[in-house]
């Protein structure tokens, strides 16, 4: 087929307006977004707020303060699991539906204030100073990155050992104290995992099977209770001494003893395994109150972790990020600060979810203290508060708790490698990222 | 006597005349257009990502804040600090060296059980040809199910409970099972393409071929497929080496969804590797990635260099 030049021409120049608009669309999928539409301003927020809890706060806390603040609509974005991946790649795709707040845990904190991304969050809580003092301090802290707090608490939680009683029972096992500093011993411990294996018809202690960064945040707290900590302030590997070695030495030894039963793969957070009665005893959050305030199969409580040396637990939890978008939307950002700090949400949120408040107040409230006394398993994690152990908040942090993971907890735990080994292996791997 | 010569030389085509050479360049123009679509699209979703890729690799970032130029940091980080990295490239060699002969073999099989004549011949190609259209999210979470050696046993290792045999304990110790169970299942799943291909490949066979072997005294079925069928399936055979050869190389759902690159790093592919820095050590991501597309570029130029000597052969 032969054409002449008009015809030519014509086809070029539909085809030059095709390739422009699809550039356009191309421009558009990530270009400059709009800020406000008829006077009212779009204000997202990413979080992983569990469905149960989620309803709740949508159709509960967000209501009254939706009609206090007509100029801004909160939309919210429920990404399932929390995973850095999602929301660095939506704040890097840009576009109407990028994150102008997002709930995340705060071992991001140093990332996302080394990228510049995050506003003044110290000097707007300096110039709000009953709200600061009403924060616990050690959350403060928590917030920091190098000496300035860089986000705000929402929530905080902690893990703890959800105990099946009726196990215990039937293993005569006595019941440990909910008191952190007279609860049981490792021996006790590992002494309930035998005899609840032998008598009970399950395992003792369910066993997180790697992944995802939830073995390195058990194992901060059960290093804790032995005296070590996991990384040093400038991001160096501490755990690769007597203290690390000893702690995995005795959580393998639960594992080639046959007193655990393992999580699914990656998923040690899911308490399936427990409520199935397929292991007695697993290390797990109050975010799980929705159903454990239902929960009817067996009785059951919560109990601080062992104690090797000293009390701990590991402290959870998830920040608001306020990222440096337009002055407008920090500035409704910081209004939804305020409201999320205050009583009202504070007591009603975390009573929903189980969560622990962010306040003294907040905890001091009498419908609050009512809560707890109606469910006294929640003491378990409540009385944990004061022996947390921060998880860092360097930028390489989330990294080297996967690499402890990968090297240590999986080697040890999955396949009784040599822990002296695997614990150096780790804390090479930890101490490469300061490189990267 | 020059016009003369212009003339000559016009007619044996050394020259040619103006009128000619601009209608030439006209439709030189013309087809290179038709591929400019195509180009523009190339550059935008591959050129520029491999560029952008390549770039990064010499950057530290972690898609937040600015990149920062580092050199070959992030390639020494892989290659002599992290050994993660290294055993990934081992995971991703021995699942491709398991994969590629199981979905090529078990898609010729499929391919002559499935040309012979037969009742319900149909019903069976739709059969083995199923599991292609089911999605790997799909059939990796059913066999996970399948398969489970966790707290809640699935079907098989239950079964194997009840007579008192144990299945290997893929999800939690034993790697090598671990990685034998995502190719069960990536076998499974994709051999009905190696057979639709195959079975294709089989029927534009001519069956005077198959006469004048049996004239010449081959008469067995093996040394009909011996010396007939597989000779003439070789470029079939080349195509799915090498397709089937990239795809395992670029393989992630299976080990995403089955074993989530455990236990212990055993089933962490390359690309699994990539996945699980590219967010938070980019340029190491990057780094690895730009590895990942020399090598399997290498592979891939070896394997052709190979398999078309060896259709020249026949």
């Amino acid at each position: 087929m032969t054409i002449n030049r008009r015809e030519f021409l014509k086809r070029a120049t539909a085809l030059g307006l095709s390739a422009s608009s699809a550039m356009a669309l191309l421009e558009a999928c990530g270009g400059a977004t709009s800020t406000s539409s008829n006077g009212v301003t779009t204000v997202n927020l990413y979080h992983t707020i569990p469905a149960a809890t989620e309803t709740f706060w949508k159709q509960t806390l967000l209501p009254p303060f939706e009609k206090q603040n007509p100029g801004m609509k909160l939309v919210t974005y429920q990404l399932g699991v929390e995973d850095p991946k999602v929301i660095r790649t939506k704040i890097k795709a840009g576009g109407d539906t990028a994150p102008d707040m997002a709930w995340l845990d705060s071992q991001e904190t140093g990332t996302y204030v080394e990228a510049g991304l995050l506003p003044d969050v110290d000097g707007w809580l300096n110039s709000h100073p009953t709200i600061k003092q009403n924060i616990f301090p050690s959350l403060i802290t928590l917030s920091s990155y190098k000496g300035k707090v860089s986000t705000l608490p929402w929530m905080t939680n902690n893990t703890a050992m959800q105990i099946n009683l009726d196990a215990f029972k039937a293993a005569g096992v006595p019941i440990p104290s909910q008191d952190p500093t007279k609860t049981w011993t490792w021996d006790q411990f590992a002494e309930a995992c035998k005899l609840i294996s032998q008598k009970a018809g399950m395992k003792g202690f369910l066993m997180n099977n790697g992944g995802n960064g939830w073995d390195s945040w058990l194992f901060s707290a059960w290093l804790g209770t032995n005296g070590g900590t996991f990384m040093d302030a400038s991001g160096n590997p501490v755990f690769n001494n007597a203290a690390g070695a000893e702690t995995m030495t005795f959580l393998q030894s639960l594992v080639k003893n046959g007193y655990t039963a393992y999580s699914a793969p990656g998923m040690g957070y899911d308490p399936s395994g427990w409520y199935s009665g397929k292991a007695a005893i697993m290390a797990n959050g109050p975010w799980n109150f929705p159903d454990l305030s239902k929960f009817k199969t067996f009785k059951f409580t919560v109990v601080p972790y062992p104690v090797n040396k000293q009390p701990a637990t590991n402290y959870g939890g998830d920040q608001l990020f306020i990222f440096n978008n337009s002055q407008q939307k920090v500035n409704y950002s910081f209004d939804y600060a305020q409201y999320m700090l205050s009583d009202d949400f504070q007591v009603q949120f975390n009573i929903e979810s189980g969560n622990l408040p962010v306040t003294q107040s907040a905890t001091n409230n009498a419908a609050y203290q009512a809560h707890l006394k109606q469910y006294p398993f929640l003491y378990g994690w409540v009385n944990g508060v004061p022996y947390g152990v921060s998880r860092s908040s360097l930028p390489q942090g989330v990294d080297a708790g996967l690499a402890f993971g990968a090297k240590a907890w999986d080697p040890i735990i999955l396949q009784a490698a040599n822990v002296q080994q695997s614990l150096a292996n780790a804390a090479s791997a930890v101490s490469a990222l300061k490189q990267s | 006597m020059q016009q003369i010569q212009v003339q000559e030389q016009v007619k044996t085509g050394i020259v040619r005349p103006r009128r000619q050479n601009s209608k030439a360049i006209l439709g030189q123009v013309q087809a290179f257009s038709f591929t400019v679509p195509a180009l523009v699209l190339l550059a935008v979703f591959l050129l520029y990502p491999i560029g952008y890729v390549i770039f990064l690799s010499f950057q530290r970032w972690n898609l937040l804040g600015t990149p920062r130029f580092i050199g070959l940091e992030n390639y020494s980080t892989i290659l002599f600090r992290d050994s993660a990295f290294l055993q990934s490239v081992g995971v991703t060699i021995f699942f491709v060296v398991l994969a590629v002969p199981a979905q090529v073999g078990l898609g010729l099989f499929l391919a002559i059980m499935l040309d012979s004549e037969f009742r319900a011949r149909t019903f069976f190609r739709s059969v083995f040809f199923i599991p292609l259209v089911i999605s790997f999210v799909a059939a990796g979470i059913t066999f996970q199910w399948m398969f489970s050696t966790g707290s809640n046993p699935g079907i098989f290792p239950a079964a194997l409970a009840n007579i008192g045999l144990k299945f290997p304990d893929w999800q939690h110790t034993n790697g090598v099972v671990a990685m034998v169970m995502v190719v069960i299942m990536n076998t499974w799943k994709s051999a009905g393409f190696s057979m639709i291909l195959y079975l294709a490949g089989l029927q534009s066979i001519s069956p005077d071929l198959y006469e004048a072997a049996s004239i010449d005294g081959i008469n067995n079925a093996w040394q009909r497929f011996r010396y007939i069928s597989w000779p003439l399936l070789v470029p079939t055979t080349t195509l799915l080496i090498i397709t089937n050869t990239i795809g395992s190389f670029q393989a992630f759902v299976p080990f995403y969804v089955m074993t989530n690159g455990g236990p212990a790093g055993a089933t962490t592919t390359i690309i699994f590797y990539i996945y699980n820095n590219f967010a938070t050590r980019t340029g190491v991501a990057s780094a690895a990635a730009t590895l990942f597309l020399i090598g399997v570029l290498a592979i891939t130029a070896v394997q052709l260099l190979v398999t078309r000597r060896r259709e020249s052969m026949y």
